[in-house]
This record gives structure tokens, C-alpha cells and sequence, in this order.
């Protein structure tokens, strides 16, 4: 957290500054109120001197006037720091997500990364704001209360020493007793929560496997581990209250005991003890309030903790410094020479010497199994990824000399996933090219087999998505998402299994309308079904990230037996035998 | 699933806490729900009130002390410190016994309101077990969960404060000023006069910060949208080169934010130094006006040190009373959207009027069904089929067309509007719906894992299966390999985001869940096609073994893998528009033979 505070809050060292000089106003005015009371009793009453009460009055209401005003102004300062504190935070967080790539974004998941963003953001931000109140005042008050509380009756003083190292030993000892149980309450409510979402998301199964008393069974063990903590934390926090003011009172009883005897001696006065009385008040209550804060201090400390995670992650992907230069008018192309990958950390290939070259108005298939390498191949080329061993040519161009922006402007991407953005069907296509006419729009939506659905909608292209595109089903979304990488007309196209919600029908017209928009690109296919790629010009055949097979159709069809398993399993024999 | 409704009847519901609607309801039934443990209720009231006694008397007696000694100094008496003394130690008595008791009131209270919230936690999922599945499929996932989760986090923390602190402050309030009345009537006046002033400002400040507060609430939700959004299509925001275009408008929302924010932040926070103010300006009247009384002789000396301490006792919980109350509309607000998910339409319970036999056939049979997801809006208007125990059924069709529907009122997810379907002859509505469901076995679109061991998942619907019999499961539906090269085997724990396992073994797992079931009738929605081809030939050599003698229905897309159907509906908006098997089906050259042949189309 402190890491945090010190770099996003030293924008604002200057208005730092002033609010702690503000709050040291504010504090004396407020530290000064008991010493005219002691007057009062000790110089006004005693004298019988009404008109020096009145005077005094007087006085003691310009001050509090005065300590309102400043700290109207403590507000101010606090709630723009603070604020523009998480606006900041916000902003290089967002940016930074947006650095990382899908390695790194994966290994935190989605929802993880909102929460950061949003929940704990205002989490650090709302301690913050106590911070700069309480935190910052409370030691003011505590040391000027002591220093006051002495100048007023030095014999006194000694029982403040006593009593105060005593409640903040108290205090130290409550907190580290209660932080691991607060962390804890934290683990077990986001258990409860979790299970709960579980079930929200797999309702269906839920009832279709009668189990909904098991399930039931679940959330009451869980909610009921943590009522167990939630009650032992709580207990603990809300017992540190009475102790303090035990230690308050006792004070006063020790005050009132000796400040007896040294009345008697002559060597305090009646408005000494009284006025000493409320500084020892004063300074208990900046304990208070410390005590309070410091039970919220820990929530934003696993927050800080879970932002700065994110700021420690750095993309594995870098841009180069310079850039390589390509004239536009080089012909696309895609080349891989013995590329192998691995994620991260893991032994185990996921591709493994992989090697081809694609020209323009050539379309390239991938074949193979779930996790035989297909998508992770696409994710090279796009450069989600960088290759552990070999080399990646882009339009000629070695792809570690690019910008991943120059890189993914040559791109149009279909992903597995169609993901849409909340906006019209029309803003979702504009996605793929900034401002593009109706016109274009249109087009695309149409070769992507789009408009018989769209003009039965009543707005047609206008239509409105909800986020994430819930509102349409899994292949309408991806005729759009399709719309949108032909919008772009892009240099290559990469497609990832982007025609498996489709019916073969569909399948079969949107392709063969796409290959007029392709002649001139590089094509490149990730498919399960035979028949949407059995006419590409290359078919790569993966099996566990090894190619078994590369060619055409006819080719492979003698020649990789992997090909022809798979073949065999979708084709009618009359079509395999041809 | 059934898109069709949830976007016809999308519920935006803001996340942001609005005023309570129905304060005076929510309260009442809140207080319900802590009214069960009415013993315990008494005894912190009564511990509370205990504790504030004890309090309440410790500034009346410490003054009476001092003004003794001072009258006694006056009149040169001797001081009787032995009594002094004795008194002093009757005060420390009750300050041990306000601790007792407030640690006791503290700790019953927090029993209390935890107890509530696990038994609120606990009816959540129980309502959760009995609403229909169309309320599922209606509302938004996130808003259900942010009722369930945030808003019963929300009453949790702010009922716990409430609860152990209400009492205790009303009482002190009430008691400090009864005490200082006893003390000096007109300067007890005199200070209550600036409570009502206090009030009216901080209203003055609530109102105008509470414009800021709700445009804040706005702005949140905002953000939260917009960094939803883009998190979740990262990958196409980078495919796209959007990320400048997206930082930008987080900007432009985050600005946002920050201004409405931070003027509601300011204006809120203005209320603590106005109330202080107004607390000092008491204590002011209190010296000055004491003193005045003093020396006219109306108060003593230790009358001033008692109200001032009165004086701070009442003001302190009184300015925290702002707060509570705060607290408790966001618990109140919280509460009713609790409640209103509470308060959903359960499932019908119909009286079970019969039984199905122990050894299902697995017959099956639709007649003259009708059905629509909006009663005024039929999608289904006259479904006859008949399925003999054992067939296989294949369902076909573009999206849309009905097929996950059918298997919905098959199931009774959903329950038919006209005509009737039976099982060995038995209408399903005489049945109860686990009855109905247990004769089923499945596998979903989506492939449901929860958050436990392997083991456990495969025993979701058989649970006395030995480990024997799961692996032999394993081995059928060719996971065991996978399973067993995992450090822990059928231990193994699947992670929350079921990301250590990929997407096609998730599908093979709950294949071999639906095999474990072991029941006479099997679905199989579209759950073959995220399965790798060859895999899947395997997993087709199971199915067809473990179809055998089992009444199966197959959505799907492969034509290729249903040729051997017994049967083949085709449906369309909603209808079977051709029956038969794939070679009646073929020579009818309809609808079934274009698609079938369109697979093969050349491009």
C-alpha cells in the first residue's frame, strides 16, 4: 500500500502539505478550547470576573468557528487528493492491463482484474480518505493533548505516561489478533460467494441431476464456517471499545484520587484537574479513532496487495525500438521456419517444429484434435504469443520487428470466442474499420451471411447488442464478428474455428462468398469439420502440436493417416473414395 | 440457452443502492429474521442498557467528589480521604461492570446478527433451488449475484454496526441528558438547542451531497461496465489496435467519476466538522454560562466538570447516530433487493398423483404439445412424436429452431401450456420434477464442472459409485489416461475457472458424469461438437455401447454421426416440419436432404 501512496501520491506533495498544516491549525484551535475553560473557572469564577467569561466566550466561539472553517478546507483537500489519487490509479491500471498479453491476462482471469480495477481501487481510495482525516490528526492530537495536558498540571502528567503505553500495547495486541481473522473472513465470504456462483452458472445441470439439496448442503457448510470466524473477528474488534474507555475511566479515578491531594497541597487548582480531565479525553479519543481506522487498514492492504500484482506483471511481449519498415504495397505472406512453442514454465511442447509458407490469395487449413495446437498456432502468428524456438515471417518481415500494432493493422482476426461490444450490430462491424460507410457495412454483414438474420430484426443493422453480444445466438455472433474482420479487408485473414456455430449451410455460402474478398490476402483456417476446409490450398494436420501431415485434400488423404481417420469419421465413404 | 427470452424480457436492474422503497416493510422483516432469538435479543437490550447505567453515574459521583474536596478546602474542614477513597472505589467497581457488560451485549449482538445472516445466506440458496428455471434464463446472471453476494455482504456489515451500537447510543444520549437536566435545567436546554441545529445542517449537507452521491452511483456503474467490457474482449481490442481508442474513453468515464465523486465525497464529509462545531459551541454555553451560575451561586464547580462530561458523552453518539442511520439505509436498501429475490415466484409444487416404476422403459412420447415462452407468443404449436424404448432420436435444424426448447420441456425445466408428454405412458405432470429427472442423464452445451475433485464431479449423479467403477467409467469415455497422468489422479481438484483442465476434457468429463448416472433415457446437446474428431470417434463407440437399451435424443449439427438414428425430427420455428430415418428422409428430398448435402457442398 505504501508503495502505492508513494508514487501515486506525490502529484499532490503540495496539497499534502497544506492539509497537514490546516489539520495542525485545526488541532490547535481545538487543543486551545480547555485552556480558556481553565481560565474561565480558575481567573472568571474565582474573581467573580463575568465580563472576563464573556470575553473568554467570545473568544472560544471565533475559535471554533475558526477550526470549522479550516476544516471544511481539510475536506476539500482530502477528497482531491484522495480521489484524484484512485482516478490515476485507475487509469495507469487500466493501461497497463492493456499492455499484458493474453499469457499474462489469462493467468489472472477477467473477473479477477474488474475487481482490481473497480473494488479494490475504491477500497485503498476510502481508507485513504481516513487517512488523510483521522490518521493524520489523531498523532497531532495525541502529542498536543500530552504537551497541553502537562503545561496545565505537570504533577498530574506522570499518569498519562502510565496509562498510555498501556491502552496502545491493548490496541497493538486486539489488531494482531484480529488481522489473520479478518483475512480469513475475507476467504471464507469469497468461498460463499463463489459457490453461489457456481450454482447461478450451472443451474441446469443442478436440476438435472437432482441435486439441488447437495448443493443447498454447500452453501450452508459454507456460510456457516464463516458465521463461525465472522463472529470470533467481530467479537474481538468490538471488545477494543470498552477496554479503551476501562482505560479512560481508570485515568480519571487516578486523576480525581491525586488531583485530591495536590488540591489539598495547594499544588493544583480545581480548573487544572478539570482541564487535564479533557485532555485525557481528547488523547483517548485519537486512540479511538486510530483503532477504528486500523481495522480498515487491512482490508485496503490485501487490496493494495492485489493492484500492485497487476503492476508487477510485465508482458513477455515486447515492441521493438525501431521498427522495420514495409511498403505497402508488399504482397502479404505468412512464413514459419521450425517454430516450436511452450508455455511459460511448462516442460512440454505445445508445437513443435513447425514449418510453412503462405502466399497471397493462398488459403492454409489447420486441422486436429482439442489441444493439438491449432489455436496456440494462430495466436503465433498474431503474436498473442512469441515462439520459444524458430522463426515467424510476416509479409517477409521478421514478426519480433514489428509493432504488435503495425502486425495486427495487416490482421483480420476471427477469434473461437465471437466476442461483440455493447452498440449496434453497425458500431460492432464499424470495429473493424473506424468510420466505414453503410455501404461497407453492409457488404461485409453480407458476405458474412449476416443479413437474412439482421433484416429480420426491426432495426435491422441498428439493432442493438447488449454486452458481450448476449442477445444473439452463439452463430449470429459470429457472422458478425466475421463481418468485422471483412470490414477491415485486412492483408490476412485468420479465422479460429470460426464457423463451428454455423450450419453447414451457412458454412458452405459464407465461404464461398468470402474467397472473392480473398484473392488478393492469406488466408489462414482453424477448423474441426472436413468439409470447411477440404478445398484450402494447404491443410496442416496437428496432432499434440506435431504436424502428421501437410498438403491438399487428395494428398493427405493418401498419404496421413491421422487426415484420413478424421476424414473418415465426417465424410460419407462415397465422398473419402472419390 | 433461450436467448429468444432473455432478451425479449432483459431486466436492467441498477446495481447502484438507491433509497429504500419500502422502509417501514424491509425493517419489520429484517427485525424478523433477529426476532427468532427474541432470549438473546433481551439480554443484550438489557446488558446495554446495564452497561450505560453504569457509565451514565461515573461523572455525577466524580464531581460530587471534587466539590467536596473544594468546599471542604474552602471551610478549612479536614479532607476524609478514607471516604474519598471509598467512593472512588465504588466508581471503579462499575467501570469494570460497564466493560462487563458491554462486552456482553457486544458479543450476543454480533451471535445475533451473524446467526441472521447465515440463516439469510442459507434461505438464498434454498431460493435459489425453487425458482423456475425461466427465471434464470430471464435475468441477468451478474444482477442475481450481486443481489445474493454483494447485497447480503452490504447488510452484514452495516447490521452488525447497528445492531451493537444502537442501543448503547440511544441509551447514553437519553440517560446524559435526563443526567444534565438533574444538574441545571436552563444550561441543559441551552444545549439540546443545538442538537435540532445541528440536524438541519447536516440535512442541508446530505441532500446536496446526496445529488453528487446518486450522479457517483451512475458514474461507477459506468466504469464498471466499461471495464467489464473491455477486460472481457481484450483479445479483440488488441486484434483490433483499439487500445488507445479504449483508454481514451475510460478517461473520458474515470474524469467522470472523479469529478461527481469527488464533490460528493467533499460535501459528505463536511458533516463531521459542522457537528463538531456545534458540539464545542454546547461546550461553550456550558462554560460560560456555567460560570455565570456559578458565581450567581445556582451550580457548583463540579456541576461544570459533569456536563461537559455529559455534554461530550451524548455528543459523541449522537454524531455517530448520523452514521448508523446511514449504515442502516444502505442495509435496508440492501434488504429489499434480498427480499425481492426472496420474493420470487417458486416452481409450482404439484401434487405427485404418480409413480413411475422402479425399471423404467424409457418410452417416450410428445402429443399435441404446445408451447411458448410468452404465453401470447407460441412457439411450439403441435408436437407429435413417439419414441419406442431404446430408439435413438436425433433432433435437427437451424439455430433457433426449437431443439434445446423440446429438451427443456422434456426435462420440465419448463412446463408445456397444451397437450402432454409421457414416459412408459405416464403423463410428467403427474410426477414430481426430481422424479421426472432422474430417468435422465446429460450432457449440456455447457460443460459444467463444479469446484471439487474429479472424482467428486464424475459422482454428481451417482453417488455410491466405488472407484472401480469410475475407472472403468474413465476408461470409457477415454479420460482415464488424461486423469491418471494428473498428479492426483481422480483427486485431483478442478480450480475455480477450470483452468487447468481444457476445454475438451471438460467435455469428456461430463461425458463420463452423464455415464456414471446410469439412466434409462439420454440427452446429448450439441455437446460432441467442442470434442476433437477423433476423440470423439472413440467417444462414439462408447455412446453407441452405453446407448444400448437406452432411449437417447442427440441434438446436433454432424449429420454424419446421426445417420444411424432411429429416428430424425427436423424442426423449424418451433416445429417438426420432417420425420423419419435418414434414408425415408433423403428420398423425400426436403428440408433434412438440403442440409445434408450442403455439408458437402463444393466451395
Amino acid at each position: 500500500m505504501i508503495r502505492l501512496f508513494k508514487h501515486y501520491l506525490l502529484p499532490y506533495k503540495r496539497k499534502m502539505i497544506f492539509l497537514f498544516v490546516a489539520l495542525f491549525c485545526a488541532s490547535l484551535c481545538n487543543l486551545t478550547l480547555p485552556v480558556i475553560s481553565k481560565v474561565i473557572i480558575n481567573k472568571g469564577i474565582a474573581n467573580q470576573n463575568m465580563q472576563l467569561v464573556m470575553y473568554l466566550g467570545v473568544a472560544m466561539i471565533s475559535l471554533l468557528i475558526l477550526a470549522w472553517g479550516i476544516m471544511i478546507l481539510v475536506n476539500k483537500l482530502s477528497a482531491e487528493i484522495a480521489l484524484g489519487f484512485s482516478k490515476d490509479l485507475r487509469h495507469a491500471l487500466f493501461k497497463h492491463i492493456g499492455t499484458l498479453s493474453p499469457a499474462e491476462l489469462d493467468a489472472f482471469g477477467t473477473s479477477t482484474l474488474i475487481s482490481r480495477q473497480i473494488n479494490d481501487i475504491n477500497q485503498v481510495q476510502m481508507v485513504l480518505v481516513q487517512l488523510l482525516n483521522v490518521f493524520l490528526s489523531a498523532p497531532l492530537m495525541c502529542i498536543g493533548g500530552v504537551i497541553m495536558a502537562y503545561i496545565t498540571a505537570p504533577r498530574l502528567s506522570w499518569i498519562l505516561l502510565l496509562i498510555l503505553p498501556i491502552v496502545l500495547l491493548v490496541m497493538i495486541a486486539v489488531l494482531i489478533q484480529v488481522n489473520p481473522l479478518y483475512r480469513q473472513n475475507q476467504k471464507k465470504l469469497d468461498h460463499v460467494n463463489r459457490i453461489l456462483r457456481e450454482i447461478l452458472t450451472g443451474i441446469r445441470v443442478i436440476r438435472a441431476f437432482n441435486n439441488e439439496e447437495i448443493e443447498e448442503q454447500r452453501v450452508t457448510k459454507a456460510s456457516k464456517d464463516l458465521m463461525y470466524i465472522a463472529t470470533k473477528a467481530n467479537k474481538i474488534t468490538i471488545s477494543l471499545m470498552p477496554i479503551i474507555t476501562l482505560f479512560i475511566n481508570g485515568a480519571n479515578i487516578l486523576i480525581v484520587w491525586f488531583g485530591g491531594h495536590y488540591m489539598t497541597e495547594g499544588l493544583a487548582t480545581y480548573g487544572d484537574i478539570q482541564t487535564f480531565i479533557q485532555y485525557a479525553a481528547m488523547i483517548m479519543t485519537a486512540f479511538a479513532m486510530t483503532s477504528l481506522l486500523m481495522v480498515a487498514l487491512p482490508r485496503a492492504a490485501t487490496s493494495a496487495k492485489r493492484i500492485n500484482e497487476v503492476f508487477d506483471k510485465e508482458s513477455t511481449i515486447k515492441d521493438p525500438v525501431l521498427e522495420a519498415v514495409i511498403s505497402a504495397d508488399r504482397k502479404p505472406s505468412i512464413e514459419f521456419k521450425h517454430v516450436y512453442f511452450k508455455y511459460p514454465g511448462s516442460e512440454e511442447n505445445v508445437l513443435t517444429d513447425i514449418s510453412f509458407k503462405v502466399k497471397a490469395g493462398e488459403t492454409l487449413a489447420i486441422i486436429g484434435g482439442t489441444g493439438s495446437g491449432k489455436t496456440t498456432l494462430l495466436n503465433l502468428i498474431a503474436r498473442y504469443y512469441d515462439a520459444s524456438v524458430g522463426k515467424i515471417l510476416i509479409n517477409e518481415c521478421e514478426i519480433h520487428q514489428l509493432k504488435q500494432n503495425t502486425l495486427r493493422r495487416l490482421m483480420g482476426i476471427v477469434p473461437q470466442k465471437a466476442f461483440l461490444f455493447g452498440g449496434s450490430i453497425y458500431d460492432n462491424v464499424c470495429y473493424g474499420k473506424k468510420g466505414a460507410s453503410k455501404k461497407e457495412v453492409l457488404h461485409a454483414l453480407d458476405i458474412a451471411q449476416a443479413i437474412e438474420f439482421i433484416s429480420q430484426k426491426e432495426e435491422g443493422i441498428y439493432s442493438h447488442i447488449t454486452p458481450s453480444g448476449a442477445n444473439v445466438s452463439g452463430g449470429q455472433r459470429q457472422r458478425i464478428a466475421i463481418a468485422r474482420a471483412i470490414v477491415k479487408k485486412p492483408q490476412i485473414y485468420l479465422f479460429d474455428d470460426s464457423f463451428s456455430a454455423l450450419d453447414f449451410k451457412t458454412d458452405a455460402a459464407l465461404r464461398s462468398a468470402l474467397e472473392e474478398e480473398t484473392k488478393e490476402a492469406v488466408t489462414v483456417i482453424v477448423a474441426q469439420r472436413v468439409g470447411t476446409i477440404m478445398n484450402a490450398d494447404q491443410i496442416i494436420v496437428l496432432d499434440h502440436g506435431q504436424m502428421m501431415g501437410k498438403g491438399k485434400h487428395k494428398e493427405l488423404l493418401k498419404t496421413c493417416p491421422t487426415y484420413r481417420e478424421i476424414a473418415y469419421s465426417q465424410l460419407p465413404e462415397s465422398e473419402v473414395n472419390q | 440457452m433461450n436467448r429468444k427470452k432473455a432478451s425479449s424480457k432483459l431486466k436492467i436492474s441498477s446495481k447502484t443502492k438507491q433509497k429504500p422503497k419500502h422502509f417501514k416493510q424491509t425493517i419489520k422483516r429484517l427485525l424478523n429474521y433477529l426476532g427468532k432469538y427474541k432470549l438473546g435479543l433481551i439480554g443484550a437490550m438489557m446488558a446495554a442498557i446495564a452497561a450505560t447505567l453504569c457509565n451514565l453515574a461515573a461523572p455525577y459521583i466524580l464531581s460530587r467528589v471534587l466539590d467536596t474536596i473544594q468546599n471542604r478546602m474552602m471551610n478549612q474542614t479536614e479532607i476524609p480521604f478514607t471516604r474519598v477513597g471509598y467512593i472512588l472505589g465504588i466508581l471503579t467497581v462499575l467501570y469494570i461492570a460497564h466493560v462487563l457488560f458491554s462486552l456482553i451485549q457486544g458479543n450476543v449482538m454480533t451471535h445475533l446478527t451473524q446467526k441472521t445472516m447465515f440463516q439469510l445466506r442459507k434461505d438464498i440458496a434454498t431460493k435459489m433451488m425453487k425458482l423456475p428455471l425461466g427465471y434464470f434464463d430471464t435475468h441477468s446472471k451478474g444482477d442475481i449475484l450481486s443481489r445474493t453476494t454483494n447485497d447480503v455482504d452490504t447488510i452484514g456489515t452495516s447490521l452488525q454496526q447497528v445492531a451493537t451500537q444502537l442501543i448503547a447510543y440511544m441509551i447514553t444520549i437519553i440517560g446524559s441528558i435526563v443526567l444534565m437536566f438533574s444538574i441545571s435545567i436552563p444550561l441543559t436546554l441551552l444545549c439540546l438547542l443545538t442538537i435540532p441545529l445541528s440536524m438541519v445542517s447536516t440535512k442541508v449537507i446530505l441532500k446536496k451531497s446526496q445529488t453528487y452521491i446518486r450522479k457517483q452511483m451512475k458514474h461507477l456503474g459506468d466504469l464498471n461496465g466499461m471495464v467489464e467490457e473491455t477486460f472481457s474482449g481484450i483479445n479483440v481490442i488488441k486484434a483490433f489496435c483499439y487500445e488507445e481508442e479504449a483508454l481514451n474513453q475510460f478517461d473520458k468515464v474515470n474524469e467522470q467519476f472523479y469529478l461527481t465523486a469527488k464533490e460528493g465525497q467533499f460535501r459528505a464529509s463536511t458533516m463531521n466538522p459542522t457537528s463538531t462545531a456545534f458540539t464545542n459551541l454546547a461546550y461553550t454555553f456550558i462554560c460560560v454560562i456555567g460560570a455565570y451560575q456559578v458565581i450567581t451561586g445556582t451550580l457548583s464547580l463540579g456541576g461544570i466538570i459533569a456536563l461537559v462530561q455529559y455534554q461530550k458523552q451524548y455528543a459523541s453518539p449522537l454524531g455517530q447516530l448520523t452514521n448508523l442511520m446511514n449504515a442502516l439505509q444502505t442495509a435496508v436498501a440492501a434488504a429489499e433487493r434480498v427480499f425481492e429475490f426472496l420474493d420470487e415466484v417458486e416452481e409450482e409444487v404439484v401434487l405427485t398423483k404418480e409413480t413411475l416404476p422402479n425399471q423404467v422403459q424409457g418410452e417416450v412420447e410428445f402429443k399435441h404439445l404446445q408451447f411458448g415462452y410468452t404465453p401470447d407468443k407460441m412457439l411450439m404449436k403441435d408436437i407429435n412424436v413417439k419414441v419406442k424404448a431404446g430408439q435413438k432420436v436425433a433432433i435437427v435444424g437451424p439455430t433457433g429452431a426449437g431443439k434445446t426448447t423440446l429438451i427443456n420441456l422434456l426435462l420440465r425445466f419448463y412446463e408445456t401450456n397444451g397437450g402432454q408428454i409421457t414416459i412408459d405412458g405416464v403423463d410428467i405432470k403427474a410426477l414430481s420434477r426430481a422424479d421426472v429427472r432422474k430417468n435422465f442423464s446429460m450432457v449440456l452445451q455447457d460443460t459444467w464442472l463444479f469446484n471439487g475433485t474429479i472424482a467428486e464431479n464424475l459422482r454428481y449423479g451417482n453417488k455410491d459409485l466405488s472407484a472401480d467403477t469410475l475407472q472403468e467409467i474413465g476408461k470409457e469415455a477415454q479420460i482415464d489416461f488424461l486423469i491418471s497422468t494428473m498428479p492426483e489422479g481422480y483427486d485431483t481438484i478442478i480450480n475455480e475457472e477450470g483452468s487447468n483442465i481444457s476445454q475438451g476434457q471438460k467435455q469428456l468429463l461430463t461425458i463420463a458424469r452423464a455415464m456414471a448416472a446410469k439412466s434409462p433415457i439420454l440427452i446429448l446437446d450439441e455437446a460432441t461438437s467442442s470434442v476433437d474428431t477423433r476423440t470423439e470417434s472413440l467417444i462414439q463407440t462408447a455412446m453407441n455401447r452405453l446407448m444400448k437399451g437406452k432411449t437417447s435424443f442427440i441434438i446436433a449439427h454432424r449429420l454424419s454421426t446421426i445417420k444411424d438414428a432411429d429416428q430424425i425430427l427436423v424442426m423449424k420455428s418451433g416445429n417438426i416440419v420432417e420425420q423419419g430415418t435418414h434414408d425415408t428422409l433423403l428420398q423425400e428430398n426436403g428440408l433434412y436432404a438440403k442440409l445434408y448435402n450442403s455439408q458437402f457442398e463444393k466451395v
